[in-house]
């Protein structure tokens, strides 16, 4: 092999420092696959509404970890993509399916959700249901953890409404450009 | 897996994929105008050959008594200085790192593209693949270093050719390689896997010290004493005094642990090396001898010379401690324990070497050419000077030290005691695979 060299260490030092203040012109795009997180147990809420009206059932939050380290950069774009069966087993109504993105684990669910995607049911049988969403320079993707919670909002039109939503897909797409000093 | 780990290793590959500044840096535009080559016989030779101590400044040859570079790229530098607030949003590091790797004295008439790709990091609960796109061509597959090698102080008295005196000297090296797991991932956008190791090796060194030196430089044949033709040998006898030594040698890193990004610690540092010192800096000191050598031919017209310097140098430090450090996983921290204490261990001075050839033609032209190692890789330059009265035009080429072809040429005007010198030379020394250009500007006094 053969060495390359700088003229000082100096320079390596001063390099280093720089460089990890930022990317250059370029963006830093986080591609994440949110669904493999949920599928440790999370993929998948059940519901059961036994009278006429609407209810909503979630699941605890899951832990999403991120690459540290963007707290100051600029978030541009968050592209949120998201698909799921809605496998019902009885009854008819309209379940929606929410997706909640937070800073921590306890606020999950006290937002608004950023994903909504419902369908119809009508007895047995599985109706699948995907939505997109983009959300412009939101701060919260500046964290280095996110917590994501789903929940299942069923109107039940003929109870008991019973059944479940399995997530199929959720991908997060964060646009931002890096300034990591 | 922590964007700073990512962020460093990156750019230690970035820098090494960078050209030494210093290799392509001059004061002198003539220099810089001919592809790096000098056709004076100026302290490069008389550094690195010995036989240059007795041969005569060429007469007309045009060595300057001093030679003041005209810093036009700090100007530029200055104006553009506000692009360096590392706060602003338009602040781009590269520029930055760029202007230290390739000192703005003069003037970037064209610079290397900098890497401005989107950088895409893919996440998944046991998956991380992050892609660098083009710069992914930075990352170096060779082992990257930087170092230096200096007689920082040369002091004696010299009668008929004898010298006596003593030199201080200081030589520094550190080098990386990255291991087979951290290069896939950054140059192939490979993605990081579940309990996997992934390091550099590092292996570093320092050490400096004194020499007493006994030297002789004469001609030892040749034509008349008013003349410069001659065979010229020259050497010298280096007995070195270390005063102090270190080497540090191992790996740096961090092992995922069974999940990348849903685990409670998904990285551990992992850290192991030996670390080489001398005991009592200072009071007991490495010993050892080295010798230069070399010797220049002038005939008329014709020149030629190669010169060695510290042939042999080897020192024996008699006591020399050697630590381990690694990481403890159980306790979190770095533990220091002594391996081994009061024992020997020797180290080596890298030989250095030049040889170089010019050949003034008549009718104003000059030929020349060289090689030099200075202890870290080999440049090679060739190129021409052509006068016509008080107008010179130059050009040139080069290798440098990672076999890179460059490009000189330039011009200079000269009135009386007085020369005007400008240089364009095409450089390597950017975060780019592309060549910049740059405009050397120097005054020189005759």
């Amino acid at each position: 092999m053969k060495a390359r060299w700088i003229g000082t260490g100096a320079t390596a030092v001063l390099v280093t420092v720089a460089v990890l203040t930022d990317c250059g012109e370029g963006r830093a795009i986080f591609d994440v696959d949110v669904y493999r997180f949920l599928k440790s147990g999370a993929d998948t809420v059940h519901y059961t509404i036994p009278i006429v009206g609407t209810a909503s059932d979630s699941n605890p939050p899951i832990k999403v970890g991120l690459l540290g380290g963007f707290g100051k950069s600029v978030v541009d774009t968050v592209t949120i993509t998201g698909g799921a069966n809605l496998v019902n087993t009885t009854g008819s109504g309209n379940v929606t399916f929410r997706l909640f993105i937070a800073a921590d684990s306890a606020g999950t669910y006290s937002g608004t959700p950023v994903l909504t995607a419902s369908g119809a049911v009508n007895g047995p049988g599985t109706t699948a249901i995907g939505a997109a969403a983009t959300l412009i320079g939101d701060s919260l993707f500046n964290n280095q953890t996110l917590w994501f919670g789903v929940q299942a909002r069923v109107t039940a039109t003929t109870p008991p409404v019973t059944g479940k939503v399995q997530v199929t897909v959720l991908r997060l797409r964060v646009v931002m450009k890096p300034k990591l000093l | 897996m922590r964007s700073t780990l990512v962020g460093c290793w990156v750019v230690v590959l970035l820098v090494g994929a960078a050209e030494p500044a210093r290799a392509q840096f001059s004061f002198d535009a003539r220099r810089a105008g001919m592809g790096g080559v000098s056709l004076t016989r100026d302290g490069t030779l008389r550094r690195y050959n010995p036989a240059y101590r007795a041969v005569p400044d060429h007469r007309g040859g045009g060595r300057a008594k001093l030679t003041i570079p005209i810093p036009l790229g700090l100007l530029q530098a200055l104006k553009d200085s506000a692009a360096f607030d590392v706060h602003a949003s338009y602040f781009n590091a590269f520029e930055l790192v760029n202007k230290v790797l390739n000192p703005p004295l003069y003037l970037e008439v064209k610079k290397a593209p900098i890497p401005s790709n989107d950088v895409t990091f893919t996440v998944g609960r046991n998956a991380l693949v992050v892609d660098l796109g083009k710069a992914q061509q930075l990352v170096p597959t060779d082992e990257i270093g930087f170092g230096n090698s200096s007689r920082f102080l040369d002091l004696g008295i010299g009668l008929h050719g004898l010298h006596v005196g003593v030199l201080a000297f200081l030589q520094e090296d550190v080098g990386f390689t990255l291991g087979d797991t951290l290069r896939n991932f950054l140059r192939n956008a490979d993605s990081a896997r579940v309990r996997t190791r992934y390091f550099v090796n590092v292996d570093g060194k320092g050490q400096g010290g004194f020499a007493p030196t006994l030297s002789y430089a004469g001609r030892l044949a040749g034509g008349a004493p008013d003349a410069d033709d001659g065979f010229y040998v020259g050497g010298a006898l280096h007995y070195y005094f270390g005063v102090g030594y270190g080497r540090g040698t191992g790996t740096g890193g961090f092992r995922t642990g069974d999940t990348l990004f849903a685990g409670s610690n998904p990285v551990t540092p992992n850290v192991d090396a030996l670390v080489y010192t001398s005991n009592a800096i200072g009071k007991q000191f490495g010993h050892g001898v080295g010798g230069d050598v070399g010797f220049a031919y002038v005939a008329g017209p014709f020149e030629l010379g190669v010169g060695a310097n510290d042939i042999g140098a080897t020192l024996t430090w008699k006591d020399t401690q050697v630590r381990r450090l690694f990481y403890d996983t159980t306790s979190s921290s770095i533990k220091d324990s002594i391996v081994l204490n009061h024992v020997e261990s020797k180290t080596k001075l890298p030989v250095s070497y030049v040889a170089n050839v010019a050949y003034r033609m008549g009718q104003g032209i000059t030929l020349g050419a060289d090689i030099v190692n200075n202890g870290r890789g080999t440049a090679e330059h060739v190129g021409a000077e052509v006068r016509f009265g008080p107008l010179a035009v130059r050009g040139g080429v080069a290798r440098d030290t990672r076999k890179k072809v460059e490009f000189g040429t330039g011009g200079g005007l000269r009135f009386g005691p007085f020369g005007l010198d400008v240089g364009f030379w095409t450089h390597s020394n950017s975060l780019s695979n592309t060549r910049g250009v740059t405009m050397g500007t120097s005054l020189s006094i005759y």
